[in-house]
């Protein structure tokens, strides 16, 4: 099967980031493809998720290389294998600082075609730069999106004929679109993205196989916008976004009741409402935190692709379900299959996270001279020594340039991955009446709201008391201690095909559930 | 704690104390089935451990007090061995909890393992010493310096051994630097 995902707009890429986290623990499909749409290429959310993808894609090759450093085909550690084009995002204007009236030369209409684009457009919209994306204008976006070509030489969309030519060839190819309902880029690019695929499948003469799945996320957040310099300015106003929204779920309501654009559509919203206390236009400073309700579009898509999941003839619209009380509880995040079980794999992910970032990490970290202080302990002579032995040298190579970058790498994921789950703690029921208490976090990591560029802070080092919290991190009632881990790697067995430092990382992360 | 890995220390230190302490088995069989009057034993007995002299000048019969000794010696042998096993088992059990939750941190309980060790010697001392000197055995009256001697050192070298094996075999892995030459046992799925 193949498995392909497009996060449109800066929403589109926050989900994307929950879902490259839920793959690494190994919740997602064998394969998938993953791009982006945005016209704000330098967006913070988005250049996040690029970064992320490329940590991801880079750490896995790594790991999953048959001939050094193998977690084999067994483990659930970066499963699934992400591939994405050499640039993940896909601009649909790709001019320098390009505007609706050159993209639609609008000097060169006749006179009635002018005046009814002057119905369409305000003068202000036809020369707003959109290098930052559509503000929060789906009509601007809706227009750039249509009037780009969709052709098979386009790196972005000759992905999509594949996907339907592999279709066509007999191959099951699920295509997943993720994308919020309000603001500019992902309400424009949803609808005409997802119709554009129908129309290249139907020009493919394509009646089976492909099958078109897609979130839609609601609101879920709003910002204060500051008074001073926002004058004459565009931007997406939280104000408007449940006005948006109505006259959306209207379109989509009519659109669907005519076409069955999508197989299987997740909706998913939030009430009440994350306060972002950070207001930017776009750019690079536009850095939201990921969100609670994200995941769930993230689940939906891993769901999505799940061979478990069997899809039917008729469109169906699946919305999000959470306990009746102002906690957000493991209990209501949806499992992606009945084989799947999101609470422990993400839980385990954590786990390992913590372990491996102030544990295991730094213990595998430096020269050899370093790390032989080790060299007696089980762990290490079985997990490490034996599998970074070379033959030729005689040597243990843990030391090595090569197998460093691995490790360095490895903790900076895992850094990521705490910064992830804390962020999305606090930042979700930040200055609302929820509570969220999926993990502690405070003892590893210091929260900054209004600092959008580094929210949170994760602690380079922590004292004995701090690593001894580690069994009430997770609130799963669990009491994993760290203790219970160094005794799982000792005895976790190794599995045939494992090979270099995929023994180890494999180990680890399977030790990190009871 | 894993349970399976605590079974598995057991049976893996039960191994190591079968390994020499059937031979402390045997022995108790021999000594509690009494004297043979021809036997080497009995003779390397009257030869190096009691006062074969005073026995001789006080007139009892060497066959009467070696049934006493025979019985001694069974009685300590079994105390002997059954504090070793007691002990080995229960360092093995006792390693799954100590608090090893980082690399490198196993060695730090080296300490405990030498006073568990340093306390299971002193019970071995005290069983000798209860033995070698009680009233309830008439043979330990008869008991020679160079005998007592014998039997504490044969008693402190052995039973030491089959505790070793125990513990080093049992101990769990992550906690085995925490014994001597526990970090020289070979990677191995067995072990």
């Amino acid at each position: 099967m193949k498995n392909y995902i497009i996060g449109i707009g800066g929403t589109g890429a926050k989900c994307l980031e929950h879902l490259l986290h839920c793959c690494s623990a190994g919740l997602g499909p064998q394969n998938l493809w993953a791009g982006m749409v945005d016209q704000d290429e330098a967006n913070g959310n988005v250049s996040r998720t690029k970064i992320l993808l490329n940590k991801y894609t880079n750490l896995r090759n790594s790991l999953r290389d048959e001939s050094k450093h193998d977690l084999a085909n067994k483990s659930n550690l970066f499963k699934t294998n992400i591939s994405s084009n050499t640039d993940a995002v896909w601009l649909p204007m790709k001019d320098a600082n390009p505007t609706l009236e050159d993209l639609i030369k609008y000097n060169l209409l006749k006179p009635e075609v002018k005046g009814l684009m002057d119905c369409l457009y305000d003068p202000e919209e036809l020369k707003l730069n959109l290098s930052e994306g559509f503000r929060a204008r789906p009509n601007i976006g809706a227009a750039a999106i249509l009037s780009t070509t969709a052709n098979e030489d386009d790196v972005f969309w000759s992905q999509i004929y594949k996907a339907i030519d592999a279709a066509r060839g007999g191959e099951e190819v699920r295509v997943f679109i993720i994308s919020s309902i309000f603001g500019g880029t992902g309400a424009s690019g949803f609808p005409n993205i997802a119709r554009r695929i129908r129309q290249i499948q139907k020009d493919k003469n394509v009646s089976s196989n492909f099958h078109l799945g897609g979130a839609l996320m609601l609101p879920y957040f709003n910002y204060e916008v500051p008074d001073e310099n926002m004058e004459g300015e565009l931007f997406a106003k939280p104000e408007e976004f449940l006005d948006q929204t109505k006259g959306a779920l209207q379109y989509y309501s009519k659109l669907f009741e005519h076409e069955k654009v999508f197989d299987q559509v997740y909706v998913t919203g939030w009430d009440p409402l994350t306060k972002l206390p950070n207001f930017k236009f776009g750019g690079n400073l536009q850095k939201n935190p990921p969100l609670f309700p994200e995941l769930y579009a993230a689940l939906g898509a891993l769901r999505f692709f799940s061979e478990d999941n069997k899809i039917g003839e008729t469109q169906e619209i699946l919305h999000i379900g959470k306990n009746d009380s102002n906690d957000i509880l493991w209990s209501d995040i949806p499992n992606v299959s009945t084989n799947l079980n999101s609470k422990t794999n993400i839980t385990k992910l954590i786990r390992f996270a913590f372990a491996y970032n102030w544990m295991y990490g730094p213990a595998l970290t430096g020269s050899w001279s370093k790390i032989k202080k080790y060299q007696d302990e089980n762990w290490f002579k079985r997990l490490i020594y034996k599998n970074t032995f070379n033959t030729d040298t005689k040597a243990c190579e843990v030391g090595h340039e090569q197998n460093q970058e691995i490790i360095s790498a490895m903790q900076e994921y895992c850094q990521d991955v705490l910064t992830w789950i804390t962020d999305m703690q606090y930042s979700t029921v930040s200055k609302t009446d929820q509570k969220m208490d999926l993990i502690v976090s405070d003892f590893f990591s210091e929260f900054n709201e209004k600092d959008s560029l580094e929210r949170i802070k994760i602690k380079e080092k922590l004292n004995s008391s701090e690593k001894n919290q580690f069994n009430t991190m997770v609130n799963d009632n669990k009491n994993l201690k760290l203790l219970n881990i160094m005794s799982n790697i000792c005895y976790q067995k190794i599995e045939k095909d494992q090979k270099g430092l995929g023994v180890f990382m494999d180990i680890l992360f399977r030790s990190c559930e009871q | 704690m894993n349970m399976k890995y605590i079974l598995r220390s057991v049976l893996l230190s039960s191994i190591g104390l079968v390994s020499l302490g059937w031979i402390s088995f045997w022995f108790t069989t021999l000594n509690a089935l009494g004297p043979d009057g021809e036997s080497a034993l009995l003779q390397w007995y009257f030869d190096n451990l009691v006062l074969s002299d005073e026995i001789i000048s006080s007139g009892m019969p060497w066959e009467d007090l070696a049934v006493s000794l025979y019985n001694l010696l069974a009685q300590m042998t079994t105390a002997l061995l059954s504090v070793a096993v007691i002990a080995a088992l229960a360092w093995s059990i006792g390693s799954h909890f100590l608090n090893v939750d980082a690399p490198g941190k196993a060695k730090f309980y080296f300490i405990y393992w030498i006073i568990f060790t340093g306390i299971f010697m002193a019970i071995v001392v005290g069983i000798v010493f209860w033995f070698t000197k009680s009233s309830t055995f008439n043979a330990a009256d008869y008991l020679s310096g160079s005998g007592v001697t014998t039997i504490s050192i044969i008693s402190f070298i052995y039973y030491f051994l089959v505790y070793y094996l125990g513990v080093l075999l049992g101990t769990a892995r992550f906690a085995r630097s925490s014994i001597l030459f526990g970090n020289k046992i070979p990677v191995s799925s067995l072990l």
